[in-house]
């Protein structure tokens, strides 16, 4: 087997070992490369930051484990800043059925607690897991009594929820953040909350599926998107606060380099092969 | 008696809901009448519970058996599956979701489990990019290309290489790649579309398996 | 038992069962089967708990406040066990067909609004001509959005009878190289992500490493 050959077909076990040293050297030790900033963080960013006490805010959960991998990181960041505004009204929503089990743990994790048990009920709610995907998301457009049937995550009646009597469907709020989507309900929050209600919508879906939601944004259907693990280091950075999303950058630059000098490298040593007419 | 029971009236279902909810979306209509949509759309969410939970049984059925046959290499692994979904089923309608024991069970459990699975995905795409990645012809080396200015757009530390990285990856993104996945969307949708009138008419064999 | 102590045994319980996922990358092994069938008893239990509170929270909770209609979507819920008896797996048609009926209406419904007239309308609103930089753009967007969709939506039996469609199935093709050539080069990030908080986890929950 001639080196060519070898430097084409390196066995996997190589290839994830060398990955393997590239992602955990960068963590334990940070070179702090740069990260530069983009228009969509920056116009996501801005839009909380300018958000008016008294505002009625629809909040999207919609974690699930893998996505919590990576959006994970931008929810943590946005909820963050949501919690940290003034007399903003949030009620929570969620259409999958893993959502509840990391909301409690987000807003711990992010110091926002204390806060949301003071103000809830009066300035926060947490609606409980509604099943039926696209369905369940329309059916709370329309009205969410019904939707849940009239109770929230922790079985308190609407009757003894202030905020609730304030708002029923989607009509009632002014702005929506699905902060934690796996990208494609992004869509379905569009399609059945942001569109036939003209809400402006913003959203944090993971970077591969925002390639796809470019035309929506293009559109006007969304505002804005934090773009997977990248666009919360940014919103870190934005709100002077770097974390985890932060400190990942480093190890992804490295992933990034890596993964480009192989194709790179592959296909230097295929087309030289071609030109030079071996098989 | 048998042929509409059976066919029928499902179809006849089918299509008086579609209609129902459609003419819902783009007329304006009494309040009776949303009323009734949303009664329909909150039974769909009971309805989508019940399917929930078919997994369960679909689970006690295939794994009943190979724990009844003994099957070799198998059947232990069926009865720690059993004992897991039991464990899950039991704390959280016994103690509620809210309670430590569920949350115990579901972060160290079920969380890392699914987490890491899906991670495994992270280490193949490397290997699979690499190896599959070839000029082979002229539209996979556009492709590369393409995959090339997007990646190190995208790179953290591609605007530190060279500054115009971020700026083609914004002008693919918002040129291009929109153009191309709303092209596909237009196609995409219309299809769905078909298959929604489809439904309304009643021609879909859908539900009927 | 305390809760620190609680907590050690849960992370050392998560990172047996990371390693023993990541073992498939050396080879399929028991090891990779048991925590397979750990994870699918998990979530088939995971999701009959939730599945149970819909019910609860709507149906039966609407039963107890007198509202009694809502003993049809318990009806069409439990009809869809009915596939587990042959005789009977035919009622399973009335549960199937209402969702789909509720479901796909939903769906088509607003796609007809969000993804066909207001998408048309964006295309159309892109088309300016006051540089030559926007002109361009111009073109690649009106001409990239409609031979793409043309690729998808005719077949060859309509395109070959078509002087010239081959100029078009040509450029609708590269239009979608370029939405999956962008989306590869931009999913990199997520698939290295998923990665990095498995590392995450087990270099400083697990195995409580310092950084520098």
């Amino acid at each position: 087997m001639s080196l060519g050959d070898k430097l084409l077909d390196i066995p996997e076990f190589y290839v994830y070992l060398v990955l393997l040293v590239l992602l955990v050297v960068p963590l334990i030790k940070p070179f702090g490369l740069p990260i530069a900033l983009t228009e969509t963080s920056r116009k996501y960013f801005n839009t909380v930051e300018s958000l008016e006490p008294g505002t009625y805010v629809w909040v999207t959960h919609d974690a699930m484990s893998m996505t919590e991998l990576e959006i994970g990181l931008s929810s943590h960041a946005v909820l963050k800043h949501l919690f940290q505004k003034e007399g903003i009204k949030i009620v929570i929503g969620c259409i999958v059925g893993e959502g509840p089990m990391f909301f409690e743990q987000t807003l711990k994790d992010v110091g926002a607690y204390e806060k949301y048990l003071e103000g809830y009920g009066t300035k926060y709610v947490y609606l409980p897991f509604v099943a039926g995907d696209e369905a369940a998301a329309a059916a709370l457009a329309t009205n969410i009594e019904k939707a849940t049937g009239g109770v929230d995550y922790y079985g308190t009646k609407f009757e003894d929820l202030p905020l609730m009597q304030e708002v029923n469907n989607a009509e009632d709020f002014e702005i929506i953040f699905c902060v934690d989507e796996p990208g494609w309900n992004s869509v379905i929050w569009m399609n059945q909350w942001a569109v036939p209600y003209n809400i402006p919508m913003y959203c944090n879906p993971l970077a591969g599926v925002s390639a796809s939601l470019w035309p929506y944004i293009e559109a006007g259907q969304i505002q804005s998107m934090l773009v997977g693990s990248k666009g919360a280091a940014e919103y870190e950075l934005l709100m002077k606060a770097p974390g985890r999303a932060v400190a990942g950058m480093d190890a992804q630059s490295l992933g990034h380099i890596f993964l480009l000098l192989l194709v790179l490298m592959a296909n230097i040593v295929y087309g030289s092969k071609k030109v030079s007419g071996e098989k | 008696m048998s042929q509409l029971v059976r066919r029928q009236i499902p179809i006849a279902i089918m299509v008086i809901l579609g209609i129902v909810l459609f003419v819902d979306f783009f007329f304006k209509v009494p309040e009776t009448y949303v009323a009734i949509t949303d009664e329909i759309k909150s039974f769909n969410i009971v309805v989508a519970g019940f399917a929930l939970g078919l997994g369960v049984f679909n689970i006690l059925e295939i794994h009943g058996k190979h724990i009844s046959k003994r099957t070799p290499e198998q059947w232990y692994y069926s009865v720690w599956l059993i004992i897991v979904m039991a464990a899950f089923i039991i704390t959280g309608l016994g103690f509620g979701i809210q309670a430590e024991s569920f949350k115990f069970l579901y972060q160290n459990f079920f969380m890392p489990l699914d987490m890491t699975i899906y991670s495994l995905i992270g280490w193949l795409v490397i290997y699979a990019i690499y190896i599959a990645f070839r000029a082979r012809t002229v539209e996979t080396l556009f492709m590369i290309v393409i995959f090339f200015f997007a990646l190190m757009g995208n790179a953290p530390v591609g605007a530190a290489i060279w500054t115009g990285f971020p700026d083609i990856r914004v002008w693919m993104e918002t040129v291009p790649n929109s153009a191309a996945t709303r092209g596909y969307y237009l196609a995409q949708s219309i299809g769905a579309i078909a298959m929604g009138l489809r439904t309304l008419v009643g021609k879909t064999r859908a539900g009927l398996e | 038992m305390p809760l620190d102590i609680i907590n050690e045994i849960g992370i050392w319980i998560s990172a047996f069962f990371i390693l023993c996922v990541y073992s498939w990358l050396y080879r399929y092994n028991r090891f990779f089967k048991f925590g397979e069938h750990t994870l699918i008893g998990a979530a088939a239990g995971y999701y009959f708990v939730m599945g149970v509170r819909n019910i609860m929270n709507i149906s039966i909770r609407g039963l107890s406040l007198g509202k009694y209609y809502q003993v049809i979507p318990l009806i069409l819920g439990l009809v869809l066990y009915a596939r587990f008896y042959r005789k009977y797996s035919w009622l399973m048609r009335y549960g199937t067909c209402f969702m789909i009926a509720v479901s796909s209406t939903i769906y088509f419904r607003a796609l007809i609004v969000t993804h066909v007239t207001q998408q048309i309308a964006a295309t159309i609103e892109k088309v300016s001509l006051a540089s030559p930089l926007l002109a361009l753009n111009s073109v690649v967007i009106v001409g990239l959005t409609v031979f793409t969709m043309m690729y998808f939506m005719f077949t060859n039996r309509f395109t070959s009878k078509v002087q010239g469609y081959d100029f078009i199935n040509k450029i609708g093709r590269y239009g979608l190289l370029t939405a999956l050539g962008f989306y590869l080069g931009i999913t990199v990030m997520t698939r290295l992500a998923f990665v990095i908080n498995r590392l995450e986890f087990l270099l400083f929950e697990w195995l409580r490493l310092p950084t520098f």
